[in-house]
């Protein structure tokens, strides 16, 4: 049994990680070299990691959709891709319906190797080639080079949000727990011992029951 | 306008729960508190008693009233505002 739990807690505390990792926003600081549109195919299996079709792309017969993407370059040479989707009203919470505005930015700060333009991608996502999935640009910022890196501020205000909500519902059921199920236990106990008419010795089965599926010794 | 109108509806009902859930949260503190104070008063009487419970009842009422309880509307007002915000900051900025 305790491996069993063992091995759950640990499975949830990794998606609870890769989930926040995945939606969250994250920054890098890239140089612009080329923006575009291609018909991309979206299968089944990566359609999850891209924008529902109602937010304003339109997918066609073939399931291909006009995605818009901006081809980068990392200060340590390595090239980055993302594209640029609304996310509509809906998940995950970014509410951006601007990609059109953002891809004139995008294309308006392309810069040479000679003559290097630094900016900041505010993503969420991954890339993940062999999927084809990639990260959804939301805002771009110039800074002033490859070493400049912006604090994180919305990433770190959100899991501190998160953390508190988190510390609420401990503290909200702590509360229910000692002011409604243990005296509703304690009740049920009087009410039994009543029955049976030793109401002198209490034997405290539902509580005692309680306790057991808590992991305490029963008295 | 329907993806609007479906996001609107989904906050308003989860800021719903959470109004719940929190409404009922403070009064359980609330009531905790007035019992352990009128324990802390009546030590001879300590306990709970029709007594204790008719106070405790006053007080709860009079803490639905107060303005700390009705603080707790800005459940949904700051969630809203934070979206607003964000709206804001992703496309406008």
């Amino acid at each position: 049994m305790y491996y069993v739990k063992a091995v759950l807690g640990i499975l949830l505390g990794l998606i609870v990680f890769m989930f926040l990792d995945y939606s969250l926003p994250s920054k890098n600081t890239v140089r612009i070299t080329n923006t575009y549109n291609r018909l991309t195919y979206i299968s089944p299996t990566n359609s999850i990691f891209y924008a529902s079709d109602d937010t304003g792309t339109v997918e066609n017969q073939q399931g291909q959709r006009d995605i818009r993407f901006i081809d980068t370059v990392r200060a340590n040479g390595k090239v980055f891709v993302y594209r640029n989707e609304d996310t509509g009203w809906i998940w995950p919470p970014y509410f951006k319906y601007d990609s059109s505005n953002l891809h004139s930015e995008a294309t308006n700060l392309k810069s040479t190797a000679s003559d290097p333009q630094w900016v900041s991608i505010t993503a969420y996502g991954w890339r993940v080639p062999f999927l084809s999935i990639y990260p959804n640009a939301i805002s771009i910022d110039t800074v002033a080079g490859p070493a400049e890196r912006p604090r994180n501020w919305a990433a770190s205000i959100v899991l501190v949000v998160l953390f508190a909500l988190l510390v609420l519902f401990w503290r909200m059921w702590a509360q229910f727990r000692q002011r409604t199920i243990q005296p509703a236990a304690a009740r049920a106990d009087r009410a039994w011992d009543g029955v049976e008419g030793r109401a002198g010795a209490a034997r405290g089965r539902v509580t005692g029951w309680m306790d057991n599926w808590r992991g305490k010794p029963r008295r | 306008m329907t993806a609007l109108i479906r996001l609107i509806l989904v906050v308003i009902l989860i800021e719903g729960v959470f109004y719940i859930l929190l409404s009922l949260y403070i009064r359980s503190l609330r009531r905790e508190r007035l019992e352990e104070h009128w324990d802390l008063r009546h030590p001879h009487r300590a306990g709970d008693s029709p007594d204790r419970r008719e106070f405790v009842d006053r007080g709860v009422a009079r803490f639905r009233k107060s303005l700390q309880s009705r603080l707790l509307l800005l459940v949904f007002v700051l969630p809203t505002l934070a979206i607003m915000v964000i709206v804001w900051l992703v496309n406008w900025q």
